[in-house]
This record gives C-alpha cells, sequence and structure tokens, in this order.
C-alpha cells in the first residue's frame, strides 16, 4: 500500500490504523527473518500508537498529515528511549535520550515508528554486510545485496514491510540501495533536512531522505520532515519549498548527461537501460545537452579523502566514557583502546586510519587541502553547468545488484559503487533515483541532480516519469 | 611514504590496536586506496576553501541555555557505563601516575 492508500483507509474507515500495522507487523514477523532488514521492530509501541490513532480518529480529533502511517528509521537516527546502534557493535546497548529532529517531527505528524533498520557500520559501506546485527539480503534476489548503507530501509520498502523509510545519504547510501532495490530514493539540498540527532558519519555531506515505493510517497515524508531546525546550524534558514507534485510539461527541459557518466567504469546493459529513460523524457519534448565536465573523474577521489577524514573526526566521540560498549582497560588509553579495537569492525577502522592519515602532519596538505579545494572546484563547475542545463541526468549506479560477499573483500571495487552517486554530496545538491527498467529482473536506477534548492522541482520530474 | 612504519603512530592516533594478523590486509587495502587517490595530485586547482552551505542563509540561534528536563537527565545518566552512588561518571583517572611535588 502506498501513503496514499492507507490514508483512503482510514477516511474511508475501511481499515484502522491498528489493522493496518498488524498486517505490517505480521509480514514482518513472516518473512523479515530470511532478509534482515530491521535490528529490531518496536511492535508493542506501534500497536499501542495504533490504539491511541484510532481513538483519536474515533473522538474526531485533528490529526497529523501521516497520522497512522508506520514508517521506518535507519539505525542511525535517535528515537528515545530506544536503543540506537548505527549497525555498530560499541553502540549495540545505547539507548537514545532525545529523538532526533526527524523522529520528532514524524511524531507530531502521527507517523508510527515501527522498528529501527538494519545498516553498515557507521553508515561506512555501500552493500549492508559491514552491520555488526548481521547483512541484510536484497528482496528481489536474496543472493545478493540491497546497497548500502541504507540497506535495511531499503529492503524494507521493496519488500513492501513498510510503505516508507528514512535513510542517510552522505556518498549515495540512499539513492544506490534504492537502486538496487527498484525503490524511490532522494537526498535532499544539503541543509535542507536537519541532521540533529543523526550519528554523524561526515558532517559536511550527510543528508537524511526518504524511500518509498513511489515519489508521491517520498515527497509527502519530506514535507513533514524537512524545514530549518535551530538546533541544527548547517540547516538552512529558509525552508526548501516543496508545493504538491505537478508533474508538469517536461516540453523544453534541458537535461545535461555527462559524457563522464557513460564511459568504461558503467555496465554497458545497464547504460542502454538508463538511455532508454532520459529518451522518454526527450520524446515529450525535453532536449539533451552532453555535458562535458571532466572533473567528475576525480570526484570519488575527493570523496575518499575527506569523507574518512571528517568519519575519523566524528568517531573520536566513541571513548568509552559516557556511553556505550566498554571493554577491560586498567588505565583510560588502555581502555579507551579497547573498546575501539573491539567495538569497531574493519571497515570503520581502514576509514578511520585512513582520515587520520590525510590529516596528519606531513600528508594533511597534499592530501586533505589538496581534495578540500578539488571539492570546491567541483562545487562551482557543476553550478556553471546548470547555466545551461535545467537538471542532469544519468545512471545511479554504474551495476546493478551484485552477489552476496562479491565485494566484500575489495574495498577498492566496492567504493567504486558510488562513483556516480558521491557528485552530489560534495556539490551538496539534491539528487533522486527512480527506478527505470531492470536487467533479468534486478533493478536499474536513473539518477536526476539538479542545483541547489531545486529539490521540488527533480520530484516533480521523477513524479512525471512514474506516470508514464 | 612508508606506510607499514606508519602504522603503528595511526593506529595510536585513531585509538585502537592492530592485532599482527590483520596488519597484512590493511595495508594493501590502504595502499590500494590512496593509490586511488593519489590521481588529486595531478589536479591543477587553485588553492581554495570549501563553501559549506549549498544555500546562503545564517542559521545561527541565540546563544541560550535550554536545560535538561529530569527524564533527559536521567536518560543520560543510566547510559554512563559506570557511576558513583551520587550520580557521578565514574571512569580511570586520566593520570595514572603520580604528581610530584
Amino acid at each position: 500500500m502506498t501513503i496514499k492508500d492507507i490514508l483512503k483507509h482510514y477516511e474511508e474507515g475501511s481499515m484502522t490504523t491498528r489493522q493496518v500495522v498488524d498486517g505490517y507487523l505480521e509480514k514482518i514477523g513472516n518473512e523479515d527473518t530470511d532478509i534482515g532488514a530491521f535490528v529490531e521492530v518496536f511492535e508493542a509501541d506501534a500497536r499501542l500508537q495504533a490504539d491511541e490513532i484510532d481513538a483519536r480518529r474515533e473522538r474526531g480529533e485533528d490529526l497529523g498529515p501521516l497520522a497512522g502511517v508506520p514508517i521506518a528509521i535507519k539505525d542511525n537516527m535517535l528515537v528515545m528511549g530506544k536503543v540506537a546502534s548505527g549497525g555498530s557493535r560499541i553502540l549495540e546497548n545505547y539507548n537514545a535520550t532525545y529523538n532526533s529532529t526527524v523522529v520528532e517531527r514524524l511524531k507530531s505528524a502521527d507517523a508510527i515508528i515501527i522498528g529501527r533498520t538494519n545498516m553498515d557500520e557507521f553508515a561506512s559501506g555501500s552493500s549492508t554486510e559491514t552491520s555488526h546485527f548481521g547483512i541484510t539480503k536484497n528482496p528481489i534476489d536474496k543472493t545478493r545485496v540491497p546497497g548500502g548503507s541504507s540497506g535495511g530501509s531499503a529492503a524494507a520498502v521493496a519488500a513492501g514491510f513498510v510503505p516508507v523509510a528514512l535513510g542517510s545519504d552522505t556518498g549515495g547510501s540512499i539513492r544506490q540501495p534504492a537502486s538496487l532495490c527498484g525503490v524511490v530514493g532522494f537526498k535532499p539540498t544539503y541543509g535542507a533536512v536537519s541532521r540533529f540527532g543523526l550519528m554523524a558519519m561526515a558532517s559536511s555531506f550527510d543528508q537524511i531522505g526518504p524511500m518509498a515505493m513511489n515519489v508521491d510517497d517520498a515527497a509527502a515524508v519530506l514535507r513533514v520532515i524537512g524545514g530549518h531546525d535551530p538546533q541544527d546550524s548547517t540547516s538552512h534558514s529558509e525552508d526548501v519549498a516543496l508545493p504538491e507534485l505537478a508533474s508538469d510539461s517536461v516540453k523544453g527541459l534541458k537535461i545535461g548527461v555527462p559524457k563522464q557518466f557513460f564511459n568504461e567504469n558503467i555496465d554497458p546493459v545497464l547504460a542502454s537501460v538508463v538511455k532508454e529513460a532520459i529518451d522518454k523524457y526527450v520524446a515529450a519534448g525535453a532536449e539533451i545537452i552532453e555535458v562535458d565536465l571532466p572533473i567528475l573523474e576525480s570526484a570519488l577521489a575527493m570523496y575518499y579523502v575527506i569523507m574518512p577524514a571528517e568519519l575519523s573526526s566524528n568517531l573520536n566521540r566513541y571513548d568509552a566514557l559516557q556511553y556505550g560498549r566498554v571493554s577491560a582497560g586498567e588505565t583510560i588509553n588502555a581502555q579507551v583502546k579497547a573498546t575501539r579495537t573491539e567495538g569497531f569492525g574493519n571497515e570503520i577502522k581502514r576509514r578511520v586510519l585512513l582520515g587520520t592519515f590525510v590529516l596528519s602532519a606531513g600528508y594533511v596538505d597534499a592530501y586533505y587541502k589538496k581534495a578540500v579545494s578539488a571539492r570546491q572546484e567541483l562545487r562551482e563547475k557543476i553550478e556553471e553547468s546548470f547555466a545551461d542545463v535545467d537538471v542532469l541526468m544519468g545512471p545511479t549506479t554504474p551495476t546493478v545488484a551484485w552477489k552476496l560477499g562479491e565485494k566484500f573483500d575489495d574495498p577498492l571495487t566496492m567504493y567504486l559503487a558510488d562513483i556516480y552517486t558521491v557528485i552530489a554530496n560534495l556539490a551538496g545538491i539534491p539528487a533522486l533515483s527512480i527506478p527505470c527498467g531492470d536487467i533479468e529482473g534486478l533493478p536499474v536506477g536513473l539518477q536526476l541532480m539538479g542545483p541547489a534548492g531545486s529539490d521540488a522541482k527533480l520530484l516533480d520530474l521523477g513524479h512525471w516519469y512514474e506516470q508514464l | 611514504m612508508n606506510l607499514n612504519k606508519q602504522l603503528d603512530t595511526l593506529a595510536e592516533l585513531a585509538g585502537f590496536n592492530i592485532a599482527d594478523s590483520e596488519r597484512e590486509q590493511l595495508l594493501k587495502d590502504m595502499e590500494s586506496i590512496l593509490g586511488y587517490v593519489e590521481q588529486l595530485q595531478d589536479m591543477e586547482v587553485e588553492s581554495k576553501p570549501f563553501v559549506r552551505d549549498a544555500i546562503k542563509g545564517d542559521s545561527h540561534r541565540d546563544d541560550l541555555v535550554d536545560p535538561a528536563s529530569e527524564s533527559e537527565r536521567q536518560a543520560v545518566l543510566d547510559n554512563f557505563p559506570a557511576k558513583t552512588s551520587d550520580d557521578l561518571l565514574e571512569a580511570h583517572g586520566v593520570l595514572d601516575h603520580k604528581l610530584s611535588k
């Protein structure tokens, strides 16, 4: 069911909130053992909330715009009173002491937080294979990865466990799993959605966004979670506008297709599926303009210098003092080291060491500062390109979902999965992934990117495509 | 650059231990990744700071204390790995040697 379907049932009285929630909980109970989308299901709370909403509806009280809609939350967003572990052993016993802003807003809208979804540890991964709590499988083909790091959320939506889920996106962690699982995933403009209560991975990249079966549902959630938050100083003072989706004509739309997107990195069959999708806009009157952005070829390198640097700084807070799992040690240094050695997985250690290296004396200029300058150059080039085109389009990922374990032992091959998605995070611009076809049943995603603040426009263009 | 020599220092800075059994693979992975990002050295880019905000705007709030509620305070205390009987966080001393007079 979509959000629209659910709200219609409630309006017509054909289903109660409790019936809807029970239905989803039953499906999760029967099928999630085989997929691993959820780390924890808040069964009792969800039922209690459902009953409350039904009672309020019965009394004719005003209800929020998402009243009775079940939603899953990635395990790196705080839900007060619940464990939030970020997919990591080091936080396996951490109880969130406050609600993240996105959760607070969803609760105010009377949405029902049904559980926390699995993720790569501290959002560091592209396959949801690095979580301390086990792997998640792709519901489309359970021998394959769902993508990551928001693989649990993508799988939960694709499997029909929830109509919508929240993910977080630092280098593609909403869009890439959305693409691999055949669902919609949206990364807003940097600063459009508050990061308060989101475990920081790379603070200048992270954004929270929706994952859903269609663009309409994604937009409905974005309207609730987005907007200025005084508790997040990177949150924009002016809200990024999100009117109702209009799906206006695309006649005259200028679509920039960077030639760097269709090079040796991409599976040729996937490339043709994506090109066919873009051609649908052209058939309706849009125009393709080939864009040459050689700087995009260095985007992944920039990302894998700056992101580990920020990650290593952000993960310093896990110091065995105020919360989290603590290992034994006779001195403070020994205790911190033992805790972090035992608490962090291998991918985290790899990235933290990389980050420490690129920030260290003797290397910081050559690596980190160089990457920061390059990132600013990329941002400026992308902004310039929007003088000539309205939107950039291309593949979300270079391949379809790969087999479980296939890339796990080769980090660089894994990192290449993000080659098209990191661009939007580097530039701070919004980006949408929508399903646009498949290769032997394995989903392919079309990625749309627009100038900062063009979130509504991108969602409209995605919505237009869905109506075909 | 001899990463092998630097690994122990990096691990010390990063605050964890690296087992001997992990060392070889870790070095191989890091060298592979650093080899990939080396391409940035060939880029001719003017040194410039990063402008963080994709959309410009002032997001500062007033510098006012917003005290925690009793339940929030208790939730924080309940997360302490170790605490004294009067709710102070307990941890090893930072100075693990006696100060001389």
